[in-house]
């Protein structure tokens, strides 16, 4: 019964979301269609989040059937809990971002059109939904590809600004090379199964042999990588979500990328079942590389949503690291193990939702009230915009995961597996990768504090630098109840992992045929007599307990004590705003201790009319990305050069052209007749 | 379980009081002993704590450009701290919050604390706090791995991260602890603990000298209670990476329980070993000069390499 009704309320999901793209699309008014779009787009999600969780925790798959149209060529739902859990999360930011768009969508009344926006958002969300539930390779593909594309349109929403079309056509090479290689990888599968629903490439796929499984493995990572942005694939990260609308880089940060995690895990272990430790350490390495490259390019960023691009980087990385150290277990048989690096990577995956979510609103609000990125032109928009700012505040303390926000949770958890890969796997080298890997891991969550610290600090405390910090007042109340949300999730999901552990059960118990236990803690019991747990809670309440006391007391000992109120010391003279440490000044130490690795250096010019007397001094500071450089220009200097040897069929000729066709069709009808 | 929640509870205040009273102690007998060194008197060793009751008992003044985050961050960094110090154990094997945390949890509590302290820098818009708090944040993130390395190589060896257990694990070993892979991390994390309480060679808790200053450049608009506050923290953080060096490599005479005689010289044995660290610190602020801060880097570059190292022996051995 329960099931039945499951289906249909997934089923108006999908009609929600639907009805909204093409309802919002037509509609003319902007305040109409704002508000058909996003009511759509709100229930939709919330009907979503229902089915998500009732297959979360009712223990139940939901099979649909759509369209069937030839045997392999179908239209049909099949929502595991790996699927729901996907949803879930999807659907939640669906909810939020929702209630945000709202108000953050008048920014562009009578300038763009609603409509087309609001559309895009509810076909986004719907193109998403798909990815993560349709049961058949061929849907699966052509959901992602509408994703992509509808992803690019969003991004170039905003054409007319300088730098967008650029972005978007990054955006778009990139997302496409990553598509070809989903698409071999799930070519050959349908190849050997001859079929291309998921059920068969489960059941065949163990009889592939083992160079096959190899091959369909790394051109699934490399696939899925690009849109994760693992690094060097990142590079339309940082173009694309700053060009795009805050509330879609809000998505595309918060649930588009994770669909990748999606995918690998899809084909990593529901297809093929887990393969051997190599596939792990690659995945490992991947992930830590772009963890930690990913968040040091962001630090050099004075843009806040080009950092937050950097910084999705960053987590996808660490989210990797985890998928990577349970593919590494489950090669060595250590299922509870597995457990717990799957469960670090899905609690990270759906933590970084909820910041990052936080975040890019955070970010798109100060867009909103101030219409600058660029934090060297911002300050002292905590008494300003004062709600947003604690906002993005916790959004920031979570990305830097710092108890008791849900990012230290999920870092606990990655630390944890990437530390029992050392202490319970016997071969020696996994015995200093661990630890290797956790530093990494340590120093990522550094700098990413640092990130978080120039960025707030800079943006939101002290003087404002520009006029438009100056004129910056609190944003509508729909922007702040939507980043309010997924803030308090952050806060919910830092102190009561019992949650988290309830809904990855029934993925763990599939897939290893185990699960952690614990509520309110995390608790790992292992085969010793050692168990690693984490009570949040009780440290959270330690910390309130001797806040509130030690405040109490020192009020009863020294008494209120009073506060004056006086400028700040500046040797005398007075503080002038331009005064103030900037962003590039505050990133500068650490890039230039880590220097070869981001290119770091100055130039000085003196502008004089006599010697020793300058009229001014300028100062520049350039970031040279040098790795990006060392990898994509051999490539597209070679794609250039093969480009420009095929161009020799391309002469204009109109008998050649004719000659093309007649040479096409004869060979098509010889292979016709072949087969 | 009553009894039990009250013997925890207890136990966290025991263990609170510890933390206050002792932290301005151990930093009055480093500066003590410094002054000895360097042939002055010096003043008392509890100067610290008449300072602290001093800064808490004052009028504070902050700037007009300042939020309300200056007035909230000393609270926060202080109990961050306290209870990051609630998670170290003392003089016995455990912790009073042992079942709640391990050292991760330490280290990214001790990060709470550092990320109020380098944001309510920046809230004055002072350059002073923002040189201090960019350079704090920059250090913070190489001595992160540095730090997670040091104490890998203990937590290699009990196949845990939980505080309690590897004190048991290292204490039951006695003197068969000290081989080739315990030295190498010895000096790793003696290094670790020099950086992160912010001593010469890495930064110098004595001056106000723009040019030099880390820490106390974060605290430069910060006066009376807050200062207060901001400072005993510091102090308490010290004394937490002491106790965490005392519990990874010095456990021997740790009480294993609270039987009277053996908790008794336990305590004796913890101050002991507190006041031998203090006077080993003092040596090396008097030996050596502060480093130029681009240099700190590979200090603590060298640590992670003796961590590496200290792993590799563990592994071949």
């Amino acid at each position: 019964m329960i099931e039945a009704s499951l289906d249909k309320v997934f089923i108006t999901t999908l009609s929600l979301f639907l009805f909204g793209t093409f309802a919002a699309a037509v509609s003319q008014k902007p305040r109409t269609a704002n508000l058909i779009a996003h009511t759509a787009s709100f229930l939709g999600g919330m009907t979503g989040a229902i089915t998500a969780l009732g297959v979360l925790l009712g223990q139940q798959t939901i099979f649909l059937s759509a369209w069937y149209i030839i045997a392999d060529i179908s239209l049909s739902f099949r929502i595991d809990a790996l699927s729901a859990f996907f949803l879930l999360i999807i659907c939640m930011l669906a909810v939020a971002v929702s209630i945000y768009s709202i108000g953050y969508v008048t920014e562009y009344y009578h300038k763009k059109n609603i409509g087309l926006l609001g559309g895009g958002l509810n076909l986004f969300l719907l193109s998403m939904v798909l990815v993560v539930t349709v049961d058949n390779g061929f849907a699966f593909l052509i959901a992602w590809e509408l994703m992509s594309l509808v992803s690019f349109f969003l991004v170039m929403y905003e054409h007319e600004r300088p730098g967008v079309r650029r972005a978007g056509y990054v955006y778009v090479v990139m997302t496409h090379i990553g598509t070809v290689f989903i698409t071999l990888s799930f070519l050959a599968l349908f190849l050997f199964t001859g079929s291309f629903s998921f059920t068969d490439f489960q059941a065949m796929s163990a009889q592939f042999p083992n160079w096959l499984k190899n091959l369909i493995f790394i051109m699934a990572l490399i696939g899925f990588g690009t849109k994760a942005g693992i690094v060097p694939l990142h590079v339309w990260l940082p173009r694309a979500h700053p060009a795009a609308p805050s509330h879609i880089s809000a998505l595309m940060s918060a649930v588009m990328i994770k669909t990748a995690a999606y995918g690998l895990l899809r084909v990593s272990f529901d297809f093929l079942g887990g393969g051997p430790v190599w596939w792990g350490a690659i995945v490992l390495a991947a992930g830590a590389l772009s963890a930690f490259i990913g968040i040091l390019f962001g630090l050099a960023e004075n843009d806040i949503k080009r950092f937050l691009a950097y910084s999705s980087a960053e987590n996808m990385g660490i989210i990797f690291m985890g998928i990577g150290a349970c593919l590494v277990f489950n090669a060595s048989q250590q299922s509870l193990l597995a457990a717990l690096a799957l469960t670090a990577a899905l609690y990270h995956i759906l933590n970084h939702a909820m910041f990052k979510g936080t975040l890019f609103m955070g970010a798109g609000a100060v867009l909103f009230a101030t219409h600058t990125r660029n934090i060297n032109e911002l300050g002292g928009l905590i008494k300003r915009m004062p709600y947003t700012a604690v906002l993005f505040l916790i959004g920031g303390l979570a990305l830097s995961a710092l108890p008791p926000f849900n990012g230290f949770i999920s870092e606990w958890a990655t630390f944890q597996s990437l530390l029992h890969l050392s202490f319970d796997i016997p071969n020696p080298w996994w015995k200093i990768s661990g630890g290797l890997a956790a530093a990494a891991l340590g120093i990522t969550g550094a700098f990413a504090a640092g990130g978080i610290i120039k960025h707030f600090g800079t943006a939101f405390l002290a003087m404002p630098r520009s006029e438009h910090a100056r004129g910056a007042s609190e944003v509508p109340a729909s922007m702040r109840a939507g980043m309010a949300i997924l803030a308090l999730f952050s806060l919910v999901l830092g102190v009561w992992p019992g949650f988290v552990l309830a809904i990855t059960k029934n993925i763990n118990e599939k897939m290893f045929h185990t699960h952690l236990s614990g509520d309110a803690i995390w608790y790992v019991p292992f085969a010793g007599q050692k168990t690693e747990t984490l009570f949040p809670g009780i440290v959270l309440l330690t910390l309130l307990g001797i806040l509130m006391l030690g405040a109490l007391l020192l009020r009863f000992w020294a008494g209120k004590g009073k506060v004056h109120i006086d400028e700040t010391w500046n040797c005398g003279t007075s503080l002038e705003s331009s005064m103030q440490y900037t962003g590039t000044a505050y990133s500068h130490p650490v890039l230039r201790i880590m220097q070869r690795l981001t290119g770091t250096h100055k130039k000085v010019k003196v502008y004089q009319q006599y010697a020793y007397y300058p009229r001014k001094i300028g100062y520049h500071l350039y970031n040279d990305h040098s790795i990006e450089d060392a990898a994509y220009k051999p490539v597209v200097a070679f794609t250039v050069k093969v480009s420009q040897v095929i161009r020799m069929i391309q002469n204009g000729n109109l008998q050649s052209y004719l000659a093309y066709m007649v040479i096409t069709l004869i060979m098509a009808l010889l292979w016709i007749r072949q087969v | 379980m009553l009894e039990q929640m009250i013997q925890m509870a207890g136990w966290i205040v025991l263990q609170t009081a510890i933390l206050l009273l002792l932290a301005p102690l151990v930093q009055g007998l480093i500066k003590k002993s410094k002054a000895r060194l360097q042939s002055r008197i010096g003043p008392s060793i509890l100067q610290p704590s008449y300072d602290i009751i001093k800064y808490l008992k004052k009028d504070a003044v902050i700037s007009d450009k300042a939020s309300w985050l200056t007035r909230v961050a000393p609270y926060i960094a202080f109990t961050a701290v306290i209870t990051a110090g609630l998670l170290v154990p003392t003089f016995i094997v455990n912790a009073p919050l042992g079942v709640a945390g391990d050292i991760i949890m330490v280290i990214y509590l001790l990060g709470l604390a550092r990320f109020f302290t380098a944001l309510a820098a920046l809230d004055a818009g002072s350059s002073f706090g923002g040189m201090g708090s960019s350079r704090e944040m920059a250090l913070g993130a190489i001595i992160e791995p540095a730090f997670l390395l040091a104490l890998f190589t203990v937590c290699l060896l009990s196949g845990t991260t939980k505080l309690g257990q590897i004190v048991q694990v290292m204490s039951g070993k006695e003197w068969a602890l000290i081989d080739p892979s315990y030295a190498l991390a010895f000096l790793a994390m003696f290094i670790v603990v020099i950086a992160e309480t912010g001593r010469i060679p890495v930064d110098n808790p004595d001056t106000h000298l723009e040019l030099t200053m880390i820490h106390e450049g974060m605290l430069l608009e910060y006066s009376g209670r807050y200062l207060g506050l901001m400072l005993w923290a510091a102090e308490i953080k010290q004394l937490i990476m002491l106790n965490l060096f005392i519990s990874a490599f010095l456990p021997w005479g740790m009480a294993l329980d609270w039987s009277s005689i053996g908790a008794g010289a336990a305590i004796f044995i913890y101050g002991l070993k507190l006041a031998l660290l203090g006077i080993l610190l003092a040596v090396i602020e008097t030996a050596y000069a502060k480093m130029r801060l681009y240099k700190v880097p590979k200090l603590l570059a060298a640590s992670m390499a003796l961590s590496v190292l200290a792993v590799i022996m563990r592994v071949v051995m």
